[in-house]
């Protein structure tokens, strides 16, 4: 879980990118120019809607397809394909492909195996020795072939590299650009030759590297999330056998959530021990009553709050300085993103509010949907005093450590804006009896 | 030259395996379910079948068994996403020459297929 895999800085390579290039996101040579009203605007659309979705849906292909198509569009080639390599297959295939008849290479039609040349130059990463953007052109190794000496007393290397052109002839690939994921290659961009029958730029070379870097990321991520959730599932599943173990499990996946932000070790056990213990104070309350079973949807939504951060990358997360406002935004995703990835497993999808909810204020001015007094999920009213108490009370990286009396009087001038005032009773009895220190 | 028919529901991959064996010296037709495609090889009278299983109008299949009582020496090579070893055996048994899941590897669809297209050209 380090910032590598993070979903979120695709965004925010979309965003600089914007920004670089005032907005003409492709770096286009005259000739590729589509005579189009703002072709550039559309693909910053597109993109950013489409790594929106991505995140959303958790669905990297659109983003690839989106890619495929915007290369197919713009950057004028007789064909581009995507080889990736799903999960559990130990092979490569297409998982989107344009191109003119006869050129395009029909989705799922092949696969290459690691055997496969192609995948091997790429894979025992052979094709660092040529280019430094590890981007092959068909033209270049065969001009190496014939002609270089040195390259030609490499036999190993040259043998390789001639059996690699002849799988790019089979696919008709000019140009190939491989996609890693540390280090691991997981797909490769494929494409035919310049329709203007040039070589491909350098802009264009470096444009290619970067969406396959993006790739990578979108890949990574939705697979990062969908193990998470397979985690959460099979924790959850766990919970009907044995409701102990359960628990237990579930507090080591919050303390491998906890563990990515040096500066609130322990928060996460820490706010679960708080609001149990407001909670005790909250005996018989109708709202308690609403819930099939109170301390234990508490308990875990407690467990699992800020599951989100996840998304979350560590140069923020350990930044010792004030966040910007930009970084800041960031952060205050993690409700949303919590909420994200519990909702899809049915059984969690109450959690799922609490989790969304634990940053909205009593007044309605929290996050992320401004959900005001009674609107926010009782848990979540909850967890957002243990939150606020804890955060004041441990040492964060932005603040001084506060003295906990200091902490209850924050709580106590925030109680009718920020909380809720019946919980704030139950807070300050809490913390009379001594519940409310560190590992008490 | 030798005479390729390519049967696929999916247009799509008749043009790439068209274009594929083209340039590799065939004359290469397409049909896109089995009753055009036992059409074609009636006029055309085609040397060498890659035929797909799961197809509109006539399963591959049924075409098998249609060409079988025209008494054709036509080779058959299933490509199929079907990954069934009874269909492969029963396949086999009407006299196919290679059963190849898609997705495929391309040397082994070009490999089998020039095989067969040598095996013809010799007896032929
Ligand atoms: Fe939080």
């Amino acid at each position: 879980m380090t910032a590598d895999n993070n979903w979120l800085k695709l965004q925010d390579w979309i965003v600089e990118k914007v920004n670089s290039t005032n907005g003409a996101l492709i770096p286009m040579d005259s000739e590729n120019m589509v005579q189009r009203e703002g072709p550039e605007k559309d693909y910053q659309f597109f993109l950013e809607n489409a790594s929106r979705t991505m995140i959303r849906f958790k669905k990297p292909e659109r983003l690839i397809r989106m890619i495929v198509r915007i290369i197919d569009e713009q950057v004028k080639v007789s064909h581009t394909a995507m080889l990736v390599r799903r999960k559990g297959n130990d092979y490569f295939t297409l998982i989107d492909s344009k191109g003119s008849e006869g050129m395009k290479i029909p989705v799922g039609f092949i696969r290459l195996t690691f055997e496969n040349s192609l995948i091997r130059f790429f894979n025992e990463r052979h094709n660092f020795k040529l280019s430094d953007t590890g981007a092959v052109d068909y033209k270049e190794v065969l001009n190496l072939i014939q002609r270089d000496e040195t390259f030609r007393k490499d036999k190993e290397l040259s043998t390789l590299a001639s059996m690699t052109l002849k799988q790019m002839e089979l696919l008709k690939a000019n140009f190939c650009v491989p996609i890693y994921y540390k280090k691991e290659l997981i797909g490769v961009f494929v494409l035919g030759k310049k329709l203007s029958n040039r070589k491909f730029s350098r802009q264009e070379i470096s444009f290619f590297t970067t969406l396959a870097n993006d790739v990578a990321m979108a890949l990574s991520n939705a697979q990062l999330i969908e193990d998470l959730q397979e985690k959460i599932y099979e924790v959850h599943k766990l919970y009907e056998r044995e409701h102990r173990i359960f628990i237990h499990t579930a507090i080591s996946l919050a303390a491998a959530i906890d563990a990515r932000d040096p500066y609130t070790h322990g928060h996460t056990e820490r706010v679960t021990q708080y609001s149990l213990a407001i909670a005790e104070e909250l005996n018989e309350i109708p709202e308690a009553e609403e819930y099939g079973n109170f301390k234990e949807t508490l308990h875990i939504s407690a467990l699992l709050h800020d599951v989100g951060k996840i998304g979350v990358p560590d140069s923020i997360l350990n930044k010792k300085s004030a966040l910007t406002k930009v970084e800041y935004e960031k952060v205050k995703e993690h409700s949303n993103t919590g909420a994200a990835i519990l909702y899809p497993i049915r059984e969690l999808g109450d959690i799922a509010k609490e989790v969304r909810a634990h940053h909205e204020k009593y007044d309605g001015t929290g996050y992320p949907d401004g959900l005001k007094g009674s609107e926010i999920p009782f848990i979540a009213r909850i967890i957002a005093v243990a939150d606020t108490y804890d955060a004041i009370t441990s040492d964060r990286p932005y603040r001084q450590k506060k003295m906990s009396e200091v902490a209850v009087q924050v709580v106590k001038d925030n109680s009718g804006t920020q909380f809720d005032p019946i919980i704030v009773s139950a807070f300050l009895l809490a913390y009379r009896k001594g519940k409310l220190l560190q590992g008490a | 030259m030798v005479k390729l028919l390519v049967v696929d529901y999916q247009v799509d991959i008749c043009d790439f395996v068209k274009s594929f064996f083209k340039d590799r010296g065939f004359e290469v037709f397409v049909a896109h379910d089995g009753k055009e495609a036992l059409s074609v090889i009636e006029s055309t009278g085609s040397d060498i079948v890659l035929l797909d299983m799961k197809m509109p109008v006539m399963d591959g299949m049924t075409t098998l068994k249609a060409m079988r009582t025209m008494d054709l020496d036509t080779k058959v090579i299933m490509v199929t996403a079907i990954e069934d070893t009874d269909l492969a055996e029963e396949a086999k048994h009407h006299g196919v020459v290679e059963y190849i899941t898609k997705p495929l590897l391309l040397e082994q669809l070009e490999r089998t297929v020039m095989t067969v297209a040598e095996q013809i050209k010799m007896a032929g």
